[in-house]
Order: C-alpha cells, then sequence, then structure tokens
C-alpha cells in the first residue's frame, strides 16, 4: 500500500523581502495535503537546488516579488541541470510581465502565477502535473 | 513495482550516492512496493561509525534552531552531519508544514550536512515507521553524526531512546514544573536536558529547580542539565563536547538497546502487515458492529480465527 505523498519545496532567492505570498501559498498547499517545505528568504539558487535534491521533493515552487522570477528560475534550472537532475519539476508565482510569463513557460515551467491569481489554480495545476484526481 | 526506482535506488546506495539516499528514503517513506529490496540491503550494510543523537521536546523550544547551531560546531570539528528534522503531518489533510529546515537552511549548500524533512504520518507524536527505516539508510553513509529531531514528549517518544545513543530533551524557562516534567517521563529518557532561551529572566531558577528534581536519580544515571540561548549560539560548543562525552559513554548500551528494538521492530512490521491485510474484514465487520449485530469483541475473535487458519 503506498502511501505517496507530493511534496513541495517553496523558495526564495535574491534579496526580496516579500513573503506573505510564500506564506500563503504554504498553507494552502499544506491544506490540501501536501507537504510543504520552505528555504526561508534570501536563499542562493544553488542551495535551493541542492536542498530540492536532499528532500527529494517533486516541486520547486519559487515565489518572488522584486520582478526577478526569471533570472531566479533560470539560475535553479541550471544549478539542476549541473546536478543531472532533470525529474524535479518548477512553478512560481508573484510579480511577473507579460514576458516573464512568456518566458517562464518556455523555460518548461508547468505553471506560472501572476499577483491575483486564485490559490485554487496553483493546488489545481499541481494535481494535474502530479497526475492525481 | 517500478523495477528501475528500486534498483537504481539500490545500485546507488551500493556506491554511496547521495542521490540515492534522498531517493531510497522516498520509497521507504512511501512504503513503495519493493522497499523491502531497499531495507534488507540497507541493514545488511549499514555502519555502526555515526554517533546518532535524539533531540525532543516540546514545539518552539529552539529544538531546530539548536541543531542548526550544533551541525555548525561538528563542522568546525571537521564531522559529516546527517541530519533527520519531523514535523507533524495533519490527521485530517495528511499534508504537513516541514518547518524545521528553515533554521537549518544556509547548510544546503555544504556538502559535509545532508538534511531531511520529514512529516510524522500518522504517528502519534513521536517520529514514523518511514523515519525509523530512513535511519538505517542513513547508517549506509559515512556520516560521523546524525541527530533526529522529533517533536513532542509523551509515550511514543520513549521509544527514540532505542533508536539513538544520547537523547536530548530541549525545554524552556516556564515549560512546567518539576512534577510535570516527571510526569511526562522525561527523566527516564533525557540522557540531556537543555534549557534554552535561558535570556529569559527566569532561567537560574528553572535550572535550580530542574537540579533539584534530578537529584533523586543515581548519580550515575543522572540526566546532565545544560543552558543555551540557540539563537546566539551561547552554550552551544559546550553542549557539543557533552553530546561527544556522553556519547562515547553511552556506545556500551547499543547492544542492550537493540536487543529492545529489534523485538519492537519486528512487532510493528508485523502489526503494520496484518493490518493491511485485514483491513478489509475489519472494514466489513464494523459495519456489523455498528448495525448490532455483534459486538466489537466478536469481530475480533473473528478476524483473530482466520488468521489463524491462513
Ligand atoms: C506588503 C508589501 C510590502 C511589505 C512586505 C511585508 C512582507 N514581509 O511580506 C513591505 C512593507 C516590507 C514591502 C517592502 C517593499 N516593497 Co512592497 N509591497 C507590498 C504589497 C503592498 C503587498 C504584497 C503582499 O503581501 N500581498 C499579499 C500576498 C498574499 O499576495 P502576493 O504576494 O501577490 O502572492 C500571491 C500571488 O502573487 C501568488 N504567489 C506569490 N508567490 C507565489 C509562489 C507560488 C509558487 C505560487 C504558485 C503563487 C505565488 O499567490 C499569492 C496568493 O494569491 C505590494 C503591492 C501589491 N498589491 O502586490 C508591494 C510591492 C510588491 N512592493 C514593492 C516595492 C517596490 C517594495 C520596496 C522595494 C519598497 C522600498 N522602496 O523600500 C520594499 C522591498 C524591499 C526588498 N528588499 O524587497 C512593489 C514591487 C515593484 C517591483 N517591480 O519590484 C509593489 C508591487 C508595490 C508597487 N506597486 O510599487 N512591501
Ligand atoms: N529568546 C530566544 N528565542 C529562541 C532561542 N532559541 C530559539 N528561539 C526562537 O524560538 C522559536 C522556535 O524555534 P525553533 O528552533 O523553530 O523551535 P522548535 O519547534 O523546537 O524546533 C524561533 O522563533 C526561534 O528564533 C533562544 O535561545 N532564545
Ligand atoms: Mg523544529
Amino acid at each position: 500500500m503506498s502511501d505517496r505523498k507530493v511534496k513541495v519545496m517553496i523558495a526564495k532567492c535574491g534579496c526580496d523581502i516579500h513573503e506573505r505570498g510564500a506564506l500563503t501559498m504554504l498553507n494552502v498547499f499544506r491544506d490540501a495535503g501536501f507537504e510543504v517545505i520552505y528555504t526561508g528568504r534570501y536563499q542562493s539558487e544553488e542551495g535551493v537546488a541542492k536542498a530540492a535534491v536532499d528532500e527529494d521533493v517533486d516541486i520547486i515552487a519559487v515565489s518572488d516579488l522584486s520582478g526577478s522570477l526569471v533570472i531566479i528560475c533560470r539560475k535553479i534550472l541550471a544549478a539542476l541541470a549541473e546536478m543531472g537532475v532533470d525529474d524535479i519539476k518548477m512553478m512560481c508565482g508573484g510579480l511577473l510581465s507579460e514576458q516573464d510569463e512568456k518566458d517562464l513557460y518556455d523555460m518548461g515551467l508547468f505553471a506560472v502565477m501572476g499577483t491575483g491569481s486564485p490559490v485554487q489554480a496553483s493546488v489545481d495545476a499541481i494535481k494535474e502535473v502530479m497526475g492525481i484526481e | 513495482m517500478d523495477e528501475q526506482r528500486i534498483y537504481g535506488a539500490l545500485e546507488g546506495l551500493k556506491k554511496k550516492q547521495k542521490r540515492a539516499l534522498s531517493r531510497a528514503i522516498s520509497i521507504v517513506e512511501n512504503h513503495e512496493e519493493g522497499m523491502e529490496i531497499v531495507l534488507d540491503y540497507a541493514y545488511q550494510n549499514m555502519n555502526d561509525n555515526a554517533l546518532l543523537i535524539g533531540i525532543t521536546g516540546p514545539g518552539g523550544a529552539g529544538k531546530s534552531t539548536t541543531v542548526d547551531k550544533i551541525i555548525e560546531e561538528f563542522r568546525k570539528r571537521d564531522m559529516k552531519v546527517g541530519v533527520m528534522a519531523v514535523d507533524p503531518s495533519s490527521p485530517y489533510t495528511g499534508g504537513a508544514f516541514l518547518g524545521d529546515r528553515i533554521r537549518m537552511f544556509k547548510h544546503s549548500s555544504d556538502d559535509g550536512v545532508y538534511i531531511r524533512s520529514f512529516g510524522s504520518r500518522g504517528a502519534m507524536g513521536g517520529i514514523s515507521e518511514g523515519t525509523k527505516n530512513a535511519l538505517y539508510l542513513f547508517k549506509n553513509y559515512d556520516f560521523d553524526v546524525i541527530l533526529i529531531e522529533s517533536l513532542g514528549i509523551g509515550q511514543d517518544e520513549t521509544e527514540i531512546t532505542n533508536f539513538v545513543d544520547v537523547t536530548v530533551v530541549t525545554v524552556v524557562p516556564g515549560f512546567g514544573d518539576s512534577v510535570q516534567i516527571a510526569k511526562a517521563g522525561m527523566q527516564e529518557i533525557a540522557d540531556i536536558f537543555v534549557i534554552n532561551k535561558a535570556d529569559k529572566p527566569d532561567a537560574q531558577m528553572y535550572y535550580n529547580q530542574m537540579k533539584e528534581q534530578l537529584l533523586s536519580i543515581p548519580e550515575e544515571i543522572r540526566p546532565l542539565i545544560l543552558t543555551t540561548i540557540a539563537t546566539t549560539g551561547k552554550g552551544i560548543p559546550e553542549m557539543v563536547d557533552a553530546l561527544i562525552d556522553v556519547g562515547n559513554r553511552q556506545i556500551t548500551k547499543r547492544q542492550q538497546k537493540e536487543e529492545a528494538r529489534v523485538r519492537s521492530e519486528i512487532r510493528s512490521q508485523l502489526l503494520d502487515r496484518l493490518a493491511e491485510r485485514l483491513e478489509g474484514d475489519v472494514e466489513a465487520l464494523a459495519e456489523d458492529v455498528l448495525d448490532k449485530k455483534m459486538t466489537p469483541f466478536e469481530a475480533s475473535r473473528k478476524i483473530d480465527a482466520k488468521v489463524t487458519i491462513g
């Protein structure tokens, strides 16, 4: 009887102070039945990538309100590639432009959530990509 | 069974790859089909090199902050550290906020440190079956120290002592009086009491109270009492000295602890398996009991009879 849980790491990199969005999603994901790890603020992309591998998470969920999502996600993906890891999925949310959104999807993220997007949409996106219900 | 996943992890485990450790822990934690293949190997090949330290105590006492600081101290002494950090899962949704790692995140990019977070997944208070099994996987690697942080004080917690060399109970000033400490059975399980948040005004009084309380215990087995301020690191080098010192003395008890552990382990694995196999019968007969067709006692006898016949 497998008792598999979806494991998500909410990550914040750089010097962005805004934390409410990340904390909101943390509660939303926990209440959706996921196991959630939060990196805390001001982490390096390499640190996030390594921690995600050690924790064997299914998903890295990046939060940022400083307009740096593209840069951060690119660096995390590079750090994962460096370790030869290609099976951790990535999503993000926060402040972004239309161009950012396009770039992020092009980079292979499975969900990109702007400010004001309903939280349920994020939960649904995770369930869909993980193939549950 | 996902053969590639299971045998992939097994091969990586043999080569002592970190990535395989991560994967193998998931397999065991998730109860995935084939996990016995990984566990059998891990059990047969584990080493006894690491000092095993359990840190328990009430939520908010500062356990994770302490672990962060003692990792730092062990690293200064050039020792490799593995950490298992357990947080409670919600009994309603099964979800969990695994919050310990935030306090220790800065060690993530250090190759001499491996941190893994666990949800308690249904275990009452203490550590889950998956967590215990994950310890065998950790013991296949070359850690000098393995730290297990788990929440709570209670009956379940006494079990952790059989899995580690040194049990630390972290408390804070104002956390109950000496009677409550005795009631919770903490003095039986603690090798070391750490009074954290010694920056709080009533810390000295609490220390005195506890010291007096422990006087009734024979000196050879009396727990040490240390004070720390985990946020600033005060008392941490002394704590690490004590961990190593007490650890070296406790190692002589490994045989004795193993004997207790092996029995409880066979028992709990067996109960797990039986519970899984008989879940259907329990469900079916529960209906009958609810319909007042039989008593719960008859129901259990009936299932028992079925098991006996095989
Ligand atoms: C509160 C706030 C602050 C607080 C933050 C408190 C805290 N600890 O969080 C304080 C006062 C500290 C602050 C500081 C600053 N702020 Co400010 N702040 C805001 C404000 C008003 C609200 C943000 C918020 O908390 N929203 C509530 C949460 C729940 O919503 P959210 O973060 O958007 O998250 C939702 C979604 O985005 C999404 N989401 C977010 N993360 C993730 C992650 C994943 C994985 C997913 C799926 C979804 C997701 O889901 C969430 C829930 O719906 C916004 C304006 C706004 N209305 O957005 C400005 C705003 C973000 N701040 C701004 C600025 C400029 C600053 C400062 C630089 C100001 C200054 N000059 O000092 C500093 C930042 C300093 C620094 N080092 O970062 C700008 C950013 C502009 C930009 N392009 O960078 C904004 C947009 C205001 C503006 N219009 O100018 N700020
Ligand atoms: N004043 C004070 N606060 C502390 C000390 N140690 C930890 N804390 C704070 O106590 C809170 C809980 O700490 P945490 O390590 O997460 O506790 P845990 O639940 O036992 O793991 C955090 O806000 C810490 O910053 C200390 O020595 N003094
Ligand atoms: Mg903790």
